[in-house]
């Protein structure tokens, strides 16, 4: 009794002043009068009462009050509402969830990986600068300090100049060595940037040379890792390269450089303290309001003027007349800063992916549409009995839009709930190697949100509506009856786009994610599997700025004696498959080198044929998987002291030699820089297959090898090794790790993880339309069964009618399933025609996408079918087992 | 004509009942005690219903404190008619109390 009387006076407190001292003792009284068990529902009561009194109108007179009251007053009706019909409800809030929540996952991931923009201080004001070469190809501009001053004053509209190289280097943290992508930049980069550090600071204008306390700018991932966030890491010192940098300061988790997805960097340095005469990357910060089109037009008539002075000087490298030399690409849209025009998935699949995440979208919204459409209309009764009770249809339009924005609120939530789940475990499934930071972006949240709830108050309208037109006494003597124009109207603005829409999408996703997969299962001309790259690195002290070094013939020397080491180390092991690589095959360059033939020269023509020019042990072929086709492997002959030899790939060989053999024939190789006209000329002794790269590009260079045996200076930085167990590799990495005090091991990893590390971002394309298309034909399943079980309960009294003039349950499952097979078979026809038109505007957009894929042409409609006619076969089932007598006596 | 809700037509029916104090409004309904009082309230700010204490005599008769006694206005009254006009099955729908 006590702890009822607390809570009494308790609630009190909520009750207006002038109404609190006789709503107590009312409550009080009445709890003394009356037999009440401890924990009584009345009791409880006492809580709304004093809410109620709180917000009523009669207990509260001003406006905003009034509002208020009526509005808590909507809000209680509505829950009622919506706990009533639970059927409705649920379905409602888990097809608002799963359209919210799925669409907003989906939205953060493509805007992540496609249209995130650098997280850097205003980045529609930067730019990246890149250079057309005379080969048509186009690389970032490289500009030395003088180049960059010029760069600026030409060029009004820019107001500072950064410039940055993305490099990997050995990096030495308490014992640690671990190879990472760092960045040489300029002193200005981060200020241009606008990146400010969480600790310590960034670098001044005087960390140039000159200064001895060069510095080092880290990562918050490195400084996580391995100074578990100390703020005292700062003033510490790391090996960079095996030489000692003080950490000067550590940036936000959010920057993590400007080499792209694919190489997140972990420090940067001030370039000219480590290599004096790098020439690194321009970007540029333009001046408020000047567009990159403005700054390109300044950057043209610079480029205009140096070209034309080239042609006065070597008119082979000057560029054809009205092509810009320079390039300045707002860096919104530019991935991949260090590859021009290259994207982490090709551009047109990122549209393709956005306007699939959208279709989504709107089979979510038009599915929200039909279910509170069918609502209504089963509502006229309802709403007729409450018209009848004086309920003003203003009144009753501001219940009913409550009651809508309860259930937008309900699966919204829920929503926003699945949504932080799925891009929690998208980041989880995401390798440690991409900067793709999926953060749950709030803005698509309330976006994809906006839609629903939109949609929802338009569609809450429709009661509404129908409400301020219904005829109060037809509708309440039973005399309304669902006209068959609602349900054609539901039919034709619910059902049928939603089958047609998720056939279109399914349609598509299916070709294009067949297509991705024969992207992914082409033959690259090396076996991914079984095969591990141990990556090597040497520094020495003569590496470092300033150093004294020895004369390069002595410095070649050595390296050519650790050559000979190295390869007999690896060579060893008998029935081991290793070979030393200078770049995988895996990925390509966008700095190709040209070569001709002995014929083509002697004729006094060039061939010009662009090549990647790839120095290899003997047994890297083996090693990676590829075959000698023609000719022989590079051995231990192949030294500096007898004639110099290549192995070219198989499209070389047909392009320079196509009606020859290219064994025994010479070729020479240079790069478009070289200004001298001598040529080194190679003797070709084997043809090996062709490789790709697992991104290949049209415009990729072929191939050609030259033997590390024969080099200058020879290094490379991969051996590969195939066929070895775990023993084996850790024996091989201590011993290469040994041959030479400056040289280690710094990365040991499966080829495959290369392979799949390039292929991920277009795993990820091929799973979020994988995703999409599910979701899309799960949303129109969810939509067709819902429409098709108001349908048979609008028809109970039909199909009872039906029955008891003998028709048989038989007859009447397939009259309900005829309905849906209808709609499905409009949609499907739609689906289909609208299928081919998708296909017919997105094959053209990604490489390798066929116009038609005649077997998703047959498997998508004939799931789909199978699934509707199931959706619909459920509340048919019903129809089947109507009780005649019941149904008519009702 | 104002607008009344089901539960305020309830209310207004078990007054005319007989049915004179909170608690046993709530029993006659079968509705929450938390809808009868706000309708009690809301029907009152209208007219429809008078409230006064019933007297100290009988309330130190039964040895418990004052209880608030409901009563049906003439406003009230007249509502309650124009409304079961409307909705005649109202008025059916629950029994008139037993007379002591």
């Amino acid at each position: 009794m006590m702890l009822r009387r607390l809570l009494i006076r308790v609630c009190a407190l909520v009750v207006p002043g002038a109404l609190r001292p006789r709503w107590r003792e009312e409550w009080l009284a009445e709890l003394d009068a009356s037999p009440v068990r401890p924990f009584d529902r009345r009791v409880f009561g006492a809580v709304r009462d004093a809410l109620d009194a709180r917000l009523s109108p009669s207990t509260n007179s001003t406006p905003k009050a009034a509002l208020m009251s009526g509005l808590w007053f909507d809000i209680r009706s509505g829950i009622r509402q919506l706990q009533r019909h639970r059927g409705f409800t649920t379905l409602s809030v888990c097809v608002l969830a799963l359209g919210i929540g799925i669409n907003s996952a989906l939205f953060s991931v493509v805007y992540t990986v496609f249209f995130k923009p650098w997280p850097i201080e205003r980045p529609e004001e930067v730019a990246f600068v890149f250079r057309n070469q005379f080969n048509r190809t186009v690389w970032p501009a490289s500009f030395s300090g003088v180049k960059r001053k010029e760069f600026i004053d030409s060029n009004p509209g820019i107001a500072a100049l950064g410039a940055y190289w993305g490099i990997p280097r050995d990096i030495e943290v308490g014992g640690l060595t671990e190879r990472t992508w760092g960045e040489w930049v300029t002193p200005n980069y981060f200020d241009v940037l606008g990146v400010r550090p969480v600790a310590g600071r960034t670098f001044t204008a005087e960390d140039i040379q000159s200064n001895p306390d060069a510095g080092v700018v880290i990562s918050d991932a490195l400084w996580h890792e391995r100074f578990g966030r100390d703020p005292g890491a700062v003033g510490r010192t790391v090996r960079i390269n095996k030489r000692e940098v003080p950490i000067i300061g550590v940036v936000g988790p959010e920057f993590r450089g400007l080499t792209g997805v694919w190489t997140p960097s972990r420090w940067w340095t001030v370039g000219e303290q480590f290599s004096p005469r790098a020439g690194l990357s321009a970007f540029v910060r333009m001046k408020p309001k000047v567009t990159a089109e403005q700054a390109q037009l300044s950057a043209n008539i610079l480029g205009s003027r140096e070209n034309e002075e080239m042609r006065k000087v070597r008119p082979q490298y000057a560029l054809p007349p009205g092509v810009p030399k320079y390039l300045v690409e707002p860096a919104n849209d530019v991935r991949l800063p260090q590859e021009f025009g290259s994207t982490v998935v090709p551009e047109r699949i990122a549209t393709a992916l956005s306007v699939v995440v959208v279709m989504v979208l709107i089979i979510a919204t038009i599915n929200i549409a039909g279910l509170l459409l069918a609502r209504a209309i089963s509502r006229t009764s309802e709403i007729a009995t409450r018209r009848a009770l004086g309920v003003t249809p203003l009144r009753l339009t501001r219940q009913l839009l409550t009651e809508t924005v309860l259930l937008t609120t309900a699966g919204g939530s829920l929503g926003l709930l699945l949504a932080w789940n799925l891009v929690n475990l998208f980041t989880t499934l995401t390798p440690d190697s991409f900067t793709i930071d999926a953060g749950f972006d709030v803005r698509v949240v309330a976006f994809a949100a906006l839609v629903c709830l939109g949609t929802g108050l338009l569609i809450g309208l429709a009661p509404a509506r129908h409400a301020l037109k219904l005829d109060v006494l037809s509708a309440l003597s039973g005399g309304y009856r669902d006209s068959g124009r609602h349900r054609d109207r539901l039919r034709q603005w619910v059902v049928v786009p939603q089958v047609a829409l998720s056939l279109i999408l399914l349609v598509v996703t299916g070709v294009h994610v067949r297509s991705l997969r024969q992207v992914e299962n082409a033959p690259l001309g090396f076996e991914r599997d079984q095969a591990v790259v141990l990556t090597l690195s040497r520094t020495t002290p003569e590496d470092e700025p300033f150093a004294k070094r020895r004369p390069d013939r002595e410095i070649a020397e050595e390296y050519q004696a650790l050559y000979r080491t190295l390869y007999n180390t690896i060579t060893a092991t008998p029935g081991l498959h290793a070979g030393l690589i200078t770049a995988l095959p895996t990925g390509s360059t966008s700095n190709p080198d040209i070569a001709t033939s002995e014929m083509s020269h002697a004729a006094g023509r060039s061939d010009d044929l662009p090549i990647q020019r790839i120095d290899v042990s003997p047994g890297a072929f083996e090693a990676l998987g590829m075959r000698v086709l023609d000719g022989r492997d590079f051995d231990a002959r192949d030294t500096r002291q007898l004639r110099s030899v290549a192995i070219v790939s198989q499209s070389v060989a047909r392009r320079l030699w196509p009606e020859r053999r290219a064994v025994g024939q010479r070729i020479a190789a240079l790069s478009p820089q070289q200004t001298n006209a001598k040529l080194d000329w190679y003797e070709v002794v084997g043809v090996v297959n062709d490789t790709s790269a697992v991104l290949a590009k049209p415009t990729d260079p072929a191939r050609i090898y030259t033997t590390l045996g024969q080099g200058w200076q020879p290094w490379a930085w991969n051996l590969v090794v195939r066929g070895a167990g775990p023993d084996a590799i850790t024996a091989m990495r201590s011993a290469v790790g040994g041959v030479d005090p400056f040289s280690s091991v710094t990365q040991v990893r499966p080829l495959k993880a290369y392979v799949d590390e390039l292929l991920y971002p277009r795993r990820l394309a091929a799973a979020i339309l994988g995703v999409s298309g599910c979701v899309g034909l799960g949303l129109a399943c969810i939509g067709l069964y819902g429409v098709v079980s108001f349908s048979v309960a609008r028809r109970l009294r039909e199909l009872g009618i039906r029955a008891t003039l003998g028709a048989q349950p038989g007859d009447l499952v397939r009259l309900v399933l005829s309905e849906g097979g209808r709609m499905a078979g409009i949609g499907s026809v739609i689906g289909l025609v609208g299928g081919i038109a998708a296909l017919r505007y997105t094959a053209h957009l990604a490489d390798g996408v066929p116009a038609t894929d005649a077997l998703v042409f047959i498997v998508v409609p004939l799931t789909i079918g199978a699934v509707i006619l199931l959706a619909c076969y459920l509340p048919a089932r019903r129809a089947g087992r109507v009780d005649p007598v019941e149904t008519l006596r009702e | 004509m104002s607008t009344l809700s089901y539960a305020a037509l309830f209310v207004l029916q078990a007054l005319t009942q007989g049915h004179r104090f909170g608690f046993d409004i709530m029993a006659a309904t079968g509705l929450p005690s938390g809808t009868v009082y706000p309708a009690l309230r809301r029907l009152e700010g209208l007219g429809f219903v008078t409230s006064s204490w019933e007297g100290d005599d009988s309330a130190r008769k039964a040895a418990r404190p004052r209880r608030r006694n409901y009563q049906l206005s003439k406003t009230g009254r007249g509502q309650l008619v124009e409304a079961e006009a409307r909705y005649r099955a109202v008025s059916k729908l629950f029994a008139a109390p037993k007379k002591a």
